[in-house]
Parts: C-alpha cells; sequence; structure tokens
C-alpha cells in the first residue's frame, strides 16, 4: 500500500514538474536530430572507412603480387643463368673445337711442308749424285774420244779408208 | 730429183784417191744425176767421205760417227 | 756413292748400243744469222713447222718458206751459230715428250726439266701443233670444274672442257684466280698444267712455292719460259703445254691448263715475226695472231664419251692496259673464249677481293654444268646483285632513302661482302650453298655491316666444329629443299645469337648514332 502510495505522489509530482507536451516536442527534437546526424554523419563516414579498406586491401595485393614477382625473376635469373653458362660452355667448346682443328691443320701443314723438304732434298742430293756421274761420263768420253781421233789420223791406212767409202756408197746405193 | 741434174757434186775426202776409188765415186753421182765432181780434201775429216749433191749430203765420214758416238754417250 | 764401275759400263753400253753411218740428209748453209733468227740457202724440201738441226746440236724451227731461202727462228745457240753453218732438216716437226711423269715437275717448252731434278722418262712424243678434236669427236661440257670461288662459282660458272678467259689490268688478282683454281682441284682427279709466258722468274718462283707447300704439284706441272728466255720458247710453250694436256686428255683425263700470259705470248710472236720480216697489222702484231690464239684455245675440248670422255678446260690469262678490253688481243681471245671473267683494278683497291665484275663477266657454256643446288640459288642472287646496283648508283645522289630501299642497299652490300674471298681459302660446294642460303635470307640483317667476312668464316668453322652431319646432308645435285633450308637457317641463327651478340648492340647505338647525325645534318642543312 505504501509503496502504491508513494508511486503515485511521485508520478503527480513529476507530471507537475514535467508537462507532456515539452517531452513530445524533446522527442520529436531527438528524432530529427537523430535522422539528421544519420543522413549527414554516418552515410560519409561509414563510405569514407571502406574506401580505405579498399585501399588497404588493394595494397596489400600489390603487395603479394610485386613479392610473386620477386620471386618469379628470381626463378627466372637463376634460369638464364644457368642457360647462359651453358651457352658460355658450349661457345668455349666450339672455340676450343675450331681452335684445335685449326692447330691441327697448321701441325700437319707445318710436318707436311717439311716432309716436302726433305723428300726434295733427298731428291736433289740423288740428282746431283747423277748430274756427277754424268760429268765423270763426259769426261771419260772426251778423253777417249780424243785419244781415238789420235790413233785414227795415224792409223787409218789408204786401204781402210777405200774400205769405207766403198761401204756407205753401197750402203746410200741400196737405200734410194 | 730433177734439181740435182747438171750440178756439181762436192766430194770430200780425207786423201787424194785412186783410181779404183775415183769410179766408184763417179758411178755414184752419175745414178744420183750429177756429171760433173769436184774434190776436195780435208784431212780433218779423218777418213770416209762426205758428198754434198744440190741440198743433199751424205756424210760417210770417220769424224761423224766419231762425234755422233760422243753426241749419244754424252746426251 | 758414285759408282765407277757403272760409270764404266753405261758408257760401253752407249757406246755398243751406237751404230754406223748416217745415211743422207738434207742439209742448208746459214746466210743469215741475227737476232736468234737465221736464214738458210737450201733445205728446198723442208717443211712449214720443221724442226732444224744446227751444226753443233742447236734446234731451230722454220717458219718462212720462200724460193731460194728458208727463214728459222733458233730455240737455243743464238750466240753460237755462224755464218756458213750447216743446217740440216730432221723431217720432224717439234715434239713434246709426254707422260706420267710430269706431273710435279717443272719443264722448259721443250720438255726438258729445269727444277734440277732427274730426267724424266717420256711416255710417248706428241707433236707440239696438233690439230684440235673434230666436231664428231666432241661432247658436251656436262661437268663443272669448281674453283672453289664463290663469285666465280655462283655465277660464272667454268665446266670441264670450257674455255673461260680472265682478263683485267696488272695487279688485279688474275692468277691468283688461276692458282686458287688449281689448289682447288685437289682430289678431284684434275691434272693441272700451269704454263707460264714470258713471267718474272721471281713471281713464278713464288708461284711454284705456293702450289708445292700445298700440295699442289702432285698433280701439276708448270711447264715455264720466263721473261728472260728467247722469243721463239715463250711462242712455243703454250703449244707445248697443250701438247702435254692433250696426252692426258686423250687418255680419259680431266685437265686444267692456264695460259699465264696471252698477251706476252702475241708480244713474243710479233717479236719473231717482225725480225722475219712478215707485214705488220694491227698495233704491228702479224695478220695471223688471231689465228695464233685460236688453234691453241680450239684444242681445248671435252670428248665425247666413245673417244674416252677426257676433257682440257682452259683457262687464258690476257692482261689488259688501263682496262682497255677492246684493244686487240683482249679483243680477239674474248671472241675465241667460251666467256670472261672481267677484274677491276677499281673494285680490287676498294677491296673486292677477287675483284670480279660480276656485270661484264659472263660464262657461255658453263651453265648447264653448274651443280643443281648452286643453280637454284644462284639465280636470285645475280638479280638481287643487279638490283643492289642499280640502287647503290642511284644512292650516289643523295636522295631520302625509304626503310625498303635502305634494307634493299645493306642486304646488297652484305652480299658483296659474301662474295668476298682471302686468297688460298676456297669453299667446296656444300660450304658455298650454305654461304649463299644464308645471304638470301633474313638472317643477314642481324648481321653488323663490315663483319659479314668475319662472320662468314666464322660460321663455316662452327659448322665444321659442331655440326659436320648437316654438310654430309646437303646434296649439291639435288635441290635443297625448305627442310634442309630451314635447318641451315636455324644453325645459322644459333651461331649468330652467340657470336653477334655484343656487336648488334654497338652496332645498333652506332646506327643510332649516325641516325641522329643525319638528322643534325639535315637540320643544318
Amino acid at each position: 500500500m505504501f509503496v502504491e502510495l508513494v508511486g503515485n505522489q511521485l508520478l503527480a509530482s513529476i507530471g507537475e514538474l514535467v508537462e507532456w507536451e515539452s517531452v513530445v516536442c524533446h522527442l520529436i527534437a531527438l528524432i530529427i536530430l537523430t535522422v539528421g546526424l544519420y543522413l549527414l554523419l554516418f552515410k560519409p563516414v561509414k563510405r569514407m572507412i571502406k574506401e580505405r579498406q579498399d585501399k588497404i586491401k588493394k595494397i596489400e595485393k600489390e603487395n603479394s603480387d610485386l613479392n610473386a614477382e620477386v620471386k618469379k625473376m628470381k626463378d627466372s635469373t637463376a634460369v638464364v643463368l644457368a642457360e647462359a653458362k651453358k651457352e658460355a660452355a658450349v661457345i668455349h667448346e666450339n672455340a676450343v673445337k675450331s681452335a684445335n682443328q685449326k692447330a691441327d691443320d697448321i701441325v700437319a701443314d707445318a710436318k707436311n711442308q717439311a716432309k716436302n723438304l726433305i723428300e726434295r732434298t733427298e731428291k736433289e742430293l740423288d740428282e746431283e749424285r747423277r748430274g756427277l756421274q754424268s760429268e765423270i761420263e763426259r769426261q771419260i768420253t772426251d778423253v777417249s774420244m780424243a785419244v781415238a781421233e789420235k790413233i785414227l789420223e795415224r792409223d787409218v791406212s789408204p786401204e781402210d779408208d777405200k774400205k769405207i767409202i766403198a761401204e756407205c756408197l753401197a750402203q746410200w746405193s741400196k737405200e734410194q | 730429183m730433177t734439181n740435182k741434174h747438171n750440178i756439181t757434186a762436192n766430194v770430200i775426202l780425207a786423201r787424194e784417191p785412186d783410181k779404183e776409188t775415183e769410179s766408184m765415186i763417179e758411178k755414184f753421182t752419175e745414178a744420183h744425176g750429177c756429171k760433173k765432181i769436184q774434190y776436195e780434201i780435208d784431212p780433218s775429216i779423218i777418213g770416209g767421205i762426205i758428198i754434198y749433191i744440190g741440198d743433199t749430203v751424205y756424210d760417210g765420214s770417220v769424224r761423224s760417227r766419231l762425234d755422233k758416238i760422243k753426241n749419244d754417250v754424252t746426251a | 756413292m758414285v759408282d765407277v764401275n757403272a760409270i764404266g759400263k753405261t758408257i760401253v753400253d752407249k757406246v755398243q748400243s751406237t751404230h754406223g753411218v748416217s745415211g743422207e740428209r738434207t742439209c742448208g748453209k746459214i746466210i743469215y744469222s741475227g737476232d736468234g733468227i737465221i736464214h738458210i740457202s737450201g733445205l728446198s724440201d723442208v717443211k712449214y713447222n720443221e724442226l732444224l738441226e744446227v751444226q753443233g746440236g742447236f734446234k731451230a724451227l722454220a717458219l718462212n718458206l720462200e724460193r731460194d731461202s728458208v727463214g728459222a727462228v733458233l730455240f737455243s745457240g743464238e750466240d753460237k751459230v755462224r755464218f756458213g753453218d750447216l743446217v740440216y732438216s730432221t723431217g720432224k716437226t717439234v715434239q713434246m715428250p709426254v707422260g706420267e711423269g710430269f706431273l710435279g715437275r717443272i719443264v722448259d717448252p721443250l720438255g726438258d726439266p729445269i727444277d734440277g731434278l732427274a730426267d724424266i722418262q717420256a711416255e710417248e712424243y706428241r707433236p707440239v701443233e696438233f690439230p684440235a678434236p673434230a666436231i664428231m669427236d666432241r661432247g658436251k661440257v656436262n661437268k663443272p670444274l669448281q674453283t672453289g670461288i664463290l663469285a666465280i662459282d655462283s655465277m660464272i660458272p667454268i665446266g670441264r672442257g670450257q674455255r673461260e678467259l680472265i682478263i683485267g689490268d696488272r695487279q688485279t688478282g688474275k692468277t691468283a684466280i688461276a692458282i686458287d683454281t688449281i689448289l682447288n682441284q685437289k682430289g678431284e682427279n684434275v691434272i693441272c698444267i700451269y704454263v707460264s709466258i714470258g713471267q718474272k722468274a721471281s713471281s713464278l718462283a713464288k708461284i711454284i712455292s705456293t702450289l708445292r707447300n700445298r700440295g699442289a704439284m702432285e698433280y701439276t706441272c708448270v711447264v715455264c719460259s720466263t721473261a728472260d728466255d728467247d722469243a721463239p720458247l715463250q711462242y712455243l710453250a703454250p703449244y707445248s703445254g697443250c701438247a702435254l694436256a692433250e696426252y692426258f686428255m686423250y687418255h680419259g683425263k680431266d685437265v686444267l691448263i692456264v695460259y699465264d700470259d696471252l698477251s706476252k705470248h702475241a708480244v713474243a710472236y710479233r717479236t719473231m715475226s717482225l725480225l722475219l720480216k712478215r707485214p705488220a697489222g694491227r698495233e704491228a702484231y702479224p695478220g695471223d695472231v688471231f689465228y695464233l690464239h685460236s688453234r691453241l684455245l680450239e684444242r681445248a675440248a671435252k670428248l665425247s664419251p666413245e673417244k674416252g670422255g677426257g676433257s682440257i678446260t682452259a683457262l687464258p690469262i690476257v692482261e689488259t692496259l688501263a682496262g682497255d678490253i677492246s684493244a686487240y688481243i683482249p679483243t680477239n681471245v674474248i671472241s675465241i673464249t667460251d666467256g670472261q671473267i672481267y677484274l677491276e683494278s677499281e673494285l680490287f683497291n676498294s677491296g673486292v677481293r677477287p675483284a670480279v665484275n660480276v656485270g661484264l663477266s659472263v660464262s657461255r657454256v658453263g651453265g648447264s654444268a653448274q651443280r643443281t643446288a648452286i643453280r637454284q640459288i644462284s639465280g636470285q642472287l645475280r638479280v638481287n646483285l643487279a638490283q643492289y646496283r642499280e640502287l647503290a648508283i642511284f644512292m650516289q645522289f643523295g636522295s631520302d632513302l625509304d626503310a625498303e630501299t635502305q634494307k634493299t642497299l645493306n642486304r646488297g652490300a652484305k652480299m658483296t661482302d659474301t662474295l668476298k674471298q682471302r686468297q688460298y681459302l676456297n669453299y667446296s660446294v656444300r660450304e658455298m650453298i650454305v654461304l649463299l642460303t644464308v645471304s638470301q635470307s633474313e638472317l643477314v640483317d642481324k648481321i653488323p655491316e663490315k663483319k659479314m667476312t668475319a662472320y662468314n668464316e666464322g660460321l663455316l668453322d662452327y659448322i665444321h666444329a659442331n655440326h659436320e652431319e648437316l654438310l654430309e646432308k646437303i646434296d649439291p645435285d639435288k635441290k635443297t629443299d625448305d627442310a634442309l633450308r630451314a635447318e641451315i637457317l636455324s644453325i645459322a641463327e644459333d651461331y649468330v645469337n652467340c657470336s653477334v651478340g655484343e656487336d648488334s648492340h654497338q652496332a645498333q647505338s652506332d646506327a643510332e648514332a649516325e641516325a641522329e647525325d643525319a638528322e643534325i645534318s639535315s637540320d643544318v642543312k
């Protein structure tokens, strides 16, 4: 009972203190304020925040992309390096091969020339020997011819001469 | 052999020919159409005979034989 | 050691083998002797071109037969023959000893060795003057003679049995082409004869040592008359060489004969003719100077298979004065031969070696003998080069060039560079096919200018070292198909990529700098 009484009395005092119209007015003002604030402030802020988030996301994505790329590049560099090494090896090999070939050619050429030189010198030596021999032959012939002439000049008798002449004439007549 | 008619045959010998040799030579030259013979003595041919009739030469001298041997041996 | 017993024995043998008295001989007397010319009275039945024997063992050649005297030229003993000496006729024309033994030797025009080596065993004697093969005995020129020189084998092909003149001023590399050709016959089963007529002894010695060092003497014989030989010997040399060549030809072999050079031969003949008091004609040459060369060059032929199928390919050389190919001897020889390789001193001096003027050089019969694969590429090459030359002349007027023209010009310059070739560097047929294929492709655009020659040599080395199988795959007697072409190009590309790398960057920057320069200069204008 007492509580009921106190409550009624409190209500009455409040009712005396606050007029219901002002309460309504306050309520209306509050509503208007809330709506206005919602429209003017909350939406742009929300949008701003969203944009921020997007940006951050994008940057993050870019970051990861870049990372991937760097990784990829690292990988490809290794490949290129390996290839280059391989190529260098091939080129080196080629160079060595052709150099060897050339060297072989040159050596073979030089050997050949040396061989030719020796062969030629041997041939020349032979020829020299042969020349010497024929020179000796010539000398001997000259001497013997001179001797023969002297002997013949003295020893050809008129009879021999006649015989030679007769022989010659007979031969020439036969040829006719 | 027409050009050899009435041409003097030049005969070179090492020594003077005797009659027999002369007749042999005459027989030979006549066969080649030469009537006249001119003898020449050249001891350097040593022996044998060389006969010139026109452009033709018959060389049967000892000297030429020696030369031939010499050429053949040294060639 | 010298064998004393052998000497005695040989002499005895020789004395035994000579026999008896010489028979009837026709003789005459010398009534004039001078300048190597003798006039002889008598000798009424001597024949033209008969060999005469002068007292003392000298040889002469009867050339003028008159009513009561004979004019002859002495081969030797000019200073020993005296008035009144006897001259005997031999009844023979001049004979040349011939045989296999002549290969590797150096002989004079009478067949005597002059290289200081042993006597040559002649297998037979052939007359120096010999009639050319009859028409029915000749076959078609159908086998190529590879010179190993890219410019010639691709555009002026020479066939076995052809006569191709090499003509040009002095110092334009005429002999070099001939020598390269001889060197390239190694292993080709071709016998070579190099006839030197009135050459300097020093240059001849150089040629011989080159041939010897490069192993070409095994299949080569040098018939030589140097400048100090008497005119009759110089006159005789080409005929002697030809007699030797004929010996091999009639034995079914292929022969290459080089006459170096026919202008000196004509001069020697002129000397003889004027001394013999024959009437002089144009440029004081006697009237039969055309016949002099035509009868020599007609003897070069390809024999029909029934006659053994041998051939003589003649490469006569003629020297012009100041590029004048309308002089007497050049026009004569040009009209006799089956084509000419024209060398120009301007090209030579501007670094194009061999200095072949492709426009003026032709080969009239060699085309049919060209290898199929080369013929396939070379047709295009000729057209492209002609186009390039036309453009190059036009460009001298300095008009602005569009990109396309510039490209044609660049390619043309590179093609010309490809045709440049060092002396003694002969290409095989297969190498030529590779080079021609590459030079006709897009690939050349990658190669920097001025590096083309080095690049070509490098490419061949590269292929020899790494892709020997490619060369074996190429068949010169078949058309190159697209697959093979692609293979050649891909290998060449590999080489270009790994060798040109740095150069191309450099070349690019050079080109840019040049372009800038050009812009600046045009701005200034």
